[in-house]
């Protein structure tokens, strides 16, 4: 337990600390000098990071929504498949066990200005008359970026809602049958709630996860062009890996884990509300 | 009006069957009661008449109109199910109300009618609970009034008080024969429980085995069983069944075997066929009465001995448990008969009622009213 | 080799903020526990009782497939010729080194000789953990290698690493593309106007190909390959005295960079890799890349010499209004740890590495890139000789090499200027809106 503490608590209470010193790898514990909340003030007026903290809560609830309601639907539709089609589910879900860098290289391929196949969808259906620049521009690239995330993570979704759609107890789904509830009452009103306990943990665990989505967004366009796609972790992986800034970049970190914290625990406020 | 009428309902699961030619007819308003042993097909016959499953074979009409392509939601059926099946995540009153808003029906109805049923069952003041703030009996009532509120045309109550404890049951058994009364629907209500069966049925059908064995009013049941499984499923404690020989003399008909001597009344003897030689004869415990050895000196006279295993008091009564030649038996004495545990004992048999005769390879009973 | 308690801290400090902590900060930490184990374990060289010295040598050729097997064969070489020094190599990926190494340093068990390239060596530098090497390497040592090229390898005058693979990057041009847009495949462009007009042409005539492929990706290699085109331009965004992204010059090369945009000549926030197996396939037309790129394209396409040397021809980077040529050279560079125990072993192992002669015909033959010498041996000249880029790249581009001011400040401005371009090149704002944006930017990092 003891152990416990110091492994969880340590790293935190040391970023804290650090958070109030300028500190950079280069010149180590020699060079730190205290600047009290100098580094918090710094983030009060950095542009990049209020732009990526702007673009981490797009990706986040973006990607949350999309991937919710995407494996949503694919539970639904998949919830009674018989006979050899269950295979299908399986199919479905193998994006989840993709790794994120395959899924950067694929989408990064989708997006392709040239060649790539959602231009030339686009481009052969009249849609667009020039290849839109997905990943090069600043308009589109967070958008892609959010696409190929909701693609690795709607499967995810769908594995928690069949599950649930599995524990609806069959008696109610008769009863309903019974009270003459059509397609569409039946999802929302008689089956939903029963996803909703299960729902809003997977959005916990997924939207924490977009947060700190790293590899995926780093791979297919570095955070740019410019700071169109930087969400924090990217911009928190340049402070720290490329310019050694680890005074600054712990500031933001615990910034970063109170926040984390406010939102996990207003989920779970909800989720108490939910199952009551 | 909606009789209900099931003809040559066969329905099989893979390569099991689960009912086999099954016709019944249910009048209108009727309480009908489906009892039988666990896996005999009570669900699924039920299952089948509410149209949450298709029959493999065979028709199912309400009224004279063919539902078997006929959805759940059109048949006008409302059902209680054995774990309620109560919307969890709505209040009372919406589970109540919800199959009324399917239905388009107005606001101001479903309120009268939410709060009719309510008034009706004792819930009123649970109405903005949700179904697990409540007890199982209070669930079993939600469900029924869920089923009420829809005044349906014909009422599917599978098991509903199996949750429940004795006392409960109880009280509900006469709760749902209350609301039946008032609801003008035509009631098919399973169960396991023969006491249930024989005290709420108008009529009891007896299932085993995906077949229909016997449909009668409970009088009739317990007196005049179509076959061994009826005679030994309805009445409790249950018939002996007695293996015996026929002994045809003149003027009388006997069945006597170790420890049996029985002189068959006139009806029981003219009903058995010509040159059946084995039979089973059926004894009620309530027909045996403590008779001293001597008895069995009067040739006239019907009776049976036995080694008593067992004595259960009861209060006002006793059963004694006993085996005579090789096979277990149930005498319901009075509390003042004097017997002990190992004891030798002669029981008088009170030849009408409470004896039945039947055939030794098929167990149909062989009845005078059968005879042609 | 004991590890400080600061050095475990500055491994988990370092690391907090990054490393997403749900994986769980047990395996974290569990894990970081290893790891400072581990390089405690590899630390500094030190005189064996048995009279041989050992040595650490953190690589990231011993990562690389392509150049891990040579790597290794050319260590062992090295071991057979002196039997009193024995190489451990510690393979670390080169996006990782620079990280890595830094770690050791702060944690006292940095490697004896590490390779490194560009701002890696400044950094290194800046921390204090380079052994300077002029004394050690002497005279003689000094004269044998180009004066531009011995000055990628000096900080501030003083030499704090050895040229080891000289790599400039050059401007690729595709012969038989220019051909078929038209163009005079023997007389790529000499100046920005002529490319302009080139890339023009190409794009008109040759609509499925990429007239130019650059890196405008935002990284410090980003802003080190745009820095020849920067000065090409007369811009110094970051100079002696500071941020300087208003200039008129920068705004020259903000619109350049815009053209090349606007008239789809390239395609933007592309790493160089991403151009690389498209050339291969005869879709780009020119490129500004290093020498790797001849290697790369012959695996990719099964190309021959001849036919490589007939497609593929390499010459400076087009002038611009001052007349001048220049190239930023990705050198790859030996050092010496200061906390080293065995220097005098670790010189032995990078004099060797950059002089003997197997070692240089590895540089040449495995690596793809010039020795770092003027006169290497007969043998080793011949491989260079017989290659037509590479002998453009000893002959025409590595003289107009410039070494970038890297450094620490330079790792805090890449961000900045990188980011500049490429909303130069993606949006629509005025050139003076981005340069200003970028300067004051610039002048929060310089800071
Ligand atoms: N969905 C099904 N799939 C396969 N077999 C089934 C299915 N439903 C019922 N059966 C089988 O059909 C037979 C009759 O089952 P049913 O549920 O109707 O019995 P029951 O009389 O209601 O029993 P109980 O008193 O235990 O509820 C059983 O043998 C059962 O195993
Ligand atoms: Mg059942």
């Amino acid at each position: 337990m003891v152990i416990l503490v110091v492994v969880i608590g340590y790293p935190i209470v040391r970023a804290v600390m650090l958070s109030v010193f300028d500190y950079s790898l280069i010149t180590g514990d020699a060079g730190a000098t205290y600047v009290g909340t100098g580094n918090f003030s710094k983030i009060g007026h950095d542009p990049v990071f209020w732009q990526s903290l702007k673009n981490t809560a797009i990706f986040a609830v973006v990607s949350l929504v999309g991937g919710g309601l995407g494996g949503l639907a694919l539970a639904f539709a998949t919830e009674n498949l018989q006979g050899p089609w269950r295979f299908l589910r399986a199919v479905l879900l193998t994006p989840w066990a993709v790794p994120v860098i395959v899924t950067a290289f694929l989408f990064q391929f989708l997006f392709l200005d040239r060649g790539g196949l959602v231009n030339d969808l686009l481009m052969k259906s009249g849609l667009a008359h020039s290849p839109v620049p997905w990943l090069g521009s600043t308009q589109w690239s967070l958008f892609a970026t959010t696409v190929a995330n909701i693609w690795q993570t709607a499967p995810f979704f769908l594995l928690v809602f069949t599950a649930a759609l599995r524990s609806v107890p069959n008696e109610v789904i008769e009863a309903a049958r019974i009270d003459r509830t059509g397609a569409w009452v039946m999802l929302w009103k008689v089956k939903l709630p029963f996803l909703a306990g299960p729902g809003v943990i997977a959005a916990v665990i997924m939207t924490i996860q977009n947060i700190n989505q790293f590899p995926l967004i780093w791979a297919m366009t570095q955070g740019g062009p410019g700071y169109s796609s930087t969400t924090l972790t990217i911009y928190l992986y340049r402070l720290v890996f490329v310019s050694y800034n680890l005074g600054y970049a712990s500031a933001i970190g615990v910034i970063w884990l109170v926040v984390l914290m406010f939102i996990s625990g207003w989920f779970l406020r909800r989720r108490r509300g939910v199952s009551r | 009006m909606t009789s209900i009428t099931l003809r040559g309902i066969e329905k099989t699961f893979g390569a099991e069957t689960a009912l086999r030619s099954c016709d019944l007819v249910i009048s209108d308003r009727e309480f009908l009661v489906l009892v039988g042993p666990s896996g005999s097909g009570k669900t699924t016959l039920l299952r089948i008449i509410s149209g949450l499953e298709q029959a493999t074979n065979g028709e199912i009409y309400f009224g004279d109109r063919l539902v078997n392509d006929i959805d759940v939601g059109d048949r006008d059926i409302a059902m209680v199910f054995q774990n309620y099946g109560l919307y969890p995540h709505m209040s009372v009153y919406n589970n109540m109300a919800f199959g009324l808003r399917r239905r388009k029906i107005p606001k101001q109805d479903i309120d009268r009618k939410v709060n009719e049923a309510a008034q009706m069952l004792g819930i009123g003041a649970l109405l903005h609970r949700k179904p697990r703030q409540l007890s199982g009996g209070q669930r079993q009532r939600v469900a029924l009034g869920r089923a009420i509120v829809r005044d349906p045309a014909v009422f599917l109550l599978d098991e509903p008080l199996s949750n429940l404890d004795a006392h409960l049951r109880t009280q509900m058994r006469s709760e749902i024969l209350k609301v039946h009364r008032t609801v003008t629907a035509t009631a098919v209500y399973v169960t396991h429980d023969q006491v249930e069966a024989l005290t709420m049925g108008d009529r009891i059908a007896v299932m085993s085995d995906g077949v229909i064995q016997q449909v009668d009013t409970p009088e009739a049941l317990y007196d005049r069983p179509v076959n061994r499984f009826v005679a030994g499923f309805i009445g409790t404690p249950p018939m002996g069944f007695l293996p015996g020989a026929v002994r045809r003399q003149p003027g009388t008909t006997k069945v006597t075997g170790e420890g049996l001597h029985v002189c068959l009344p006139s009806d029981l003897a003219g009903a058995l066929p010509a040159g059946t030689s084995e039979v089973v004869v059926g004894v009620r415990p309530e027909a045996l009465r403590l008779v001293a050895d001597s008895f069995t000196e009067d040739e006239s006279e019907s009776w049976l001995q036995g080694i008593v295993d067992v004595i259960e008091p009861l209060g006002s009564e006793k059963h004694v448990l006993l085996t005579s030649a090789g096979v277990g038996l149930v005498a319901k004495l009075p509390r003042t008969s004097q017997v002990d545990v190992g004891q030798k004992i002669t029981l008088a048999i009170e030849p009408t009622g409470g004896l039945h005769v039947f055939d030794a390879d098929t167990g149909v009973a062989l009845r005078p009213e059968d005879r042609r | 080799m004991t590890i400080r308690p600061s050095a475990r801290m500055t491994i988990l400090r370092t690391s907090r903020p990054l490393r997403r902590w749900r994986i769980g900060m047990t395996a974290m930490a569990a894990a970081l526990a290893v790891a400072s184990l581990s390089l405690a374990g590899c630390g500094g060289g030190s005189g064996a009782s048995d009279g041989t010295t050992k040595l650490t040598f953190a690589s990231w050729d011993a990562a690389e497939p392509a150049t891990r097997q040579s790597t290794l064969d050319l260590v062992k070489q090295f071991e057979t010729e002196h039997p009193n020094i024995k190489v451990s190599i510690s393979p670390i990926p080169f996006s990782d080194i620079e990280q890595k190494v830094l770690l050791q340093v702060q944690s006292g068990s940095a490697p004896d000789v590490v390779q490194t390239a560009s701002n890696y060596t400044a950094d290194f530098n800046a921390a204090g953990a380079l052994e300077p090497l002029d004394t050690r390497a002497g005279q003689d040592y000094l004269a044998e290698i180009p004066q531009n090229v011995a000055d990628v390898s000096r900080v501030d005058g003083k030499l704090v690493a050895v040229p080891w693979a000289v790599q400039p990057v050059g401007f690729w041009y595709n012969k038989k593309l220019m051909a078929q847009a038209g163009l005079d495949p023997q007389s790529p462009p000499k100046t920005i106007d002529e490319l302009l007009t080139d890339l023009k042409a190409i794009k008109a005539k040759l609509p499925g190909v990429i007239p130019l492929g650059v890196d405008s990706t935002n990284r410090v290699f980003g802003l080190d390959v745009n820095w020849s085109w920067m000065r090409t331009f007369g811009a110094e965004p970051i100079a002696s005295s500071g941020a300087q992204a208003t200039t008129p010059e920068m705004a020259n090369y903000l619109n350049f960079m815009r053209t090349l945009a606007t008239e789809h000549y390239t395609e933007v926030n592309q790493k160089i890799g991403y151009f690389r197996p498209l050339a291969a396939q005869n879709k780009v037309a020119f490129s500004w890349d290093q020498p790797i790129l001849e290697p790369t394209m012959k695996s990719a396409s099964k190309m021959d010499d001849k036919t490589f040397q007939d497609t593929w021809g390499v010459t400076t980077l087009p002038a611009g209004p001052g007349g001048q040529k220049f190239s930023v050279p990705q050198d790859h560079q030996l050092a010496i740890m200061k906390s080293s125990k065995a220097k005098d072993a670790a010189w032995t192992f990078i004099q060797w590495m950059t002089r003997n002669e197997k070692a240089l015909n590895h540089v040449v033959a495995d690596k793809g890139a010039l020795p770092p010498v003027s006169k290497p041996s007969d043998a080793v000249n011949a491989l260079v000789e017989k290659d037509s880029a590479l002998k453009a790249f000893r002959d025409d581009v590595a003289p107009t090499m410039v070494r970038p001011p890297w450094g620490p400040k330079y790792a805090k401005a890449y961000d900045p200027i990188m980011v500049g371009v490429q909303q130069m090149m993606t949006g629509n704002q005025p050139v003076t809106a981005v340069a200003d944006e970028m300067q004051s930017k610039l002048q929060g990092a310089l800071q």
